[in-house]
């Protein structure tokens, strides 16, 4: 698969995914991403394969915002105010409601749902991604679900 | 609202397609960043890496090399030199052809003394010959007496006849060939040199 069709066939997905994980700049960040993939698919053994394709991708996705919250940090530690920056306007965003329930949970709980559904990656290729046995993802995706239901939930139906 | 619900709704959050504007931008970027569009026209990338270029390069000096040493064209100490150093993993390449008639080639003196005997020639002058013995860098034939031929009034490396080892030095030559030389030695050089070498 060249870069293009990945990117026409991923797109979607990766966006998703960077805005779930909370990325600062969701777009920038994606363009990142398929620079790194346009740049490094002649040396990826099994672009051929379209599990491993994806896994991949998304392998990339990770690390980039693994980077981009290392730079956040050294940010934050040279007394820059983080709130000063612009973000997307919640607007321009798919489902906000849901955006902000995946806020309040754990980087973790964020990591393992936005693998599973917004990537749409089987439980083991996210126990692949994040290192984790299946079984730990499975009690994440779990937890985390549990979390993200009660954080959507309107506060009438959570006295409930 | 259950879990069905919300993981329909994390899914279609993977499903939102990105904007046209962002994409074409995208998409842009990528063709630029490709490795053949970074590389200009007509100045292609290296193939190889440098350990198999200096591979091809030892191969390539090697096999002229042997090539040169198995056609007998390298200079004469070369010549012998790729002789003994070829000839210890089994190829033949021949000896150089200094002190042989007609820049004739044999494997060794023993065998040019041979063909000579062979062919009914003069074997003594033959075996005096350096024809077939090996050359060394910086002097004539190596080997016993230095390899030239005895009897034959030699030069020292400064040219001067009277200096270095006396003709017959080394040389197992009839009593009355012996005296003839030194003869000849003591009108050349004097008294002196004529007796050294004794």
């Amino acid at each position: 698969m060249d870069p293009d069709a990945a990117y026409r066939e991923l797109s979607g997905a990766v966006l998703g995914y960077l805005r779930a994980r909370g990325a600062r700049d969701p777009e920038d960040t994606l363009g990142d991403v398929f620079l790194q993939v346009t740049r490094d698919l002649p040396r990826f053994a099994d672009a051929d394969d379209p599990v491993a394709l994806r896994r991949w991708i998304f392998t990339i996705a990770r690390n980039r915002l693994i980077d981009a919250g290392r730079r956040d940090r050294r940010r934050l530690r040279s007394v820059r105010v983080a709130a000063e920056e612009p973000m997307s306007e919640p607007e321009d965003l798919p489902d906000p409601e849901l955006l902000a329930g995946l806020a309040q949970l754990t980087d973790e709980q964020r990591e393992v749902l936005a693998l599973r559904f917004v990537a749409d990656l089987a439980l083991e290729e996210v126990s692949r991604i994040t290192g984790r046995s299946t079984g730990a993802v499975k009690a994440l995706q779990h937890r985390a679900l549990e979390q993200l239901r009660i954080a959507v939930s309107p506060p009438s139906r959570r006295a409930l | 609202m259950d879990d069905d619900d919300l993981e329909t709704r994390l899914r279609d959050l993977g499903k939102v397609p990105v904007e046209p504007a962002v994409r074409d931008r995208h998409l842009a970027a990528m063709a630029a960043a490709r490795p053949d569009a970074l590389t200009p026209a007509g100045a292609r990338r290296w193939r190889f890496g440098w350990r198999a270029v200096a591979a091809a390069g030892v191969v390539g000096f090697l096999a002229g090399s042997t090539g040169l040493a198995a056609a007998g064209t390298l200079p004469d100490p070369a010549q012998d030199v790729a002789h003994d150093v070829l000839g210890a993993v089994g190829i033949n390449v021949p000896r150089s052809t200094e002190g042989c008639p007609d820049d004739g080639v044999y494997r060794n003196h023993g065998e040019f003394v041979a063909e000579v005997e062979a062919a009914g020639g003069d074997v003594e002058a033959a075996a005096r010959s350096a024809c077939g013995m090996p050359v060394r860098s910086g002097g004539g034939p190596a080997g016993r007496g230095g390899g030239q031929p005895a009897g034959v009034p030699r030069t020292d490396a400064d040219g001067d006849p009277c200096t270095g080892p006396p003709p017959w030095a080394g040389a197992h030559l009839p009593a009355a060939e012996r005296d003839a030389l030194q003869e000849q030695r003591r009108a050349q050089c004097g008294e002196d040199v004529a007796d050294a070498g004794d």
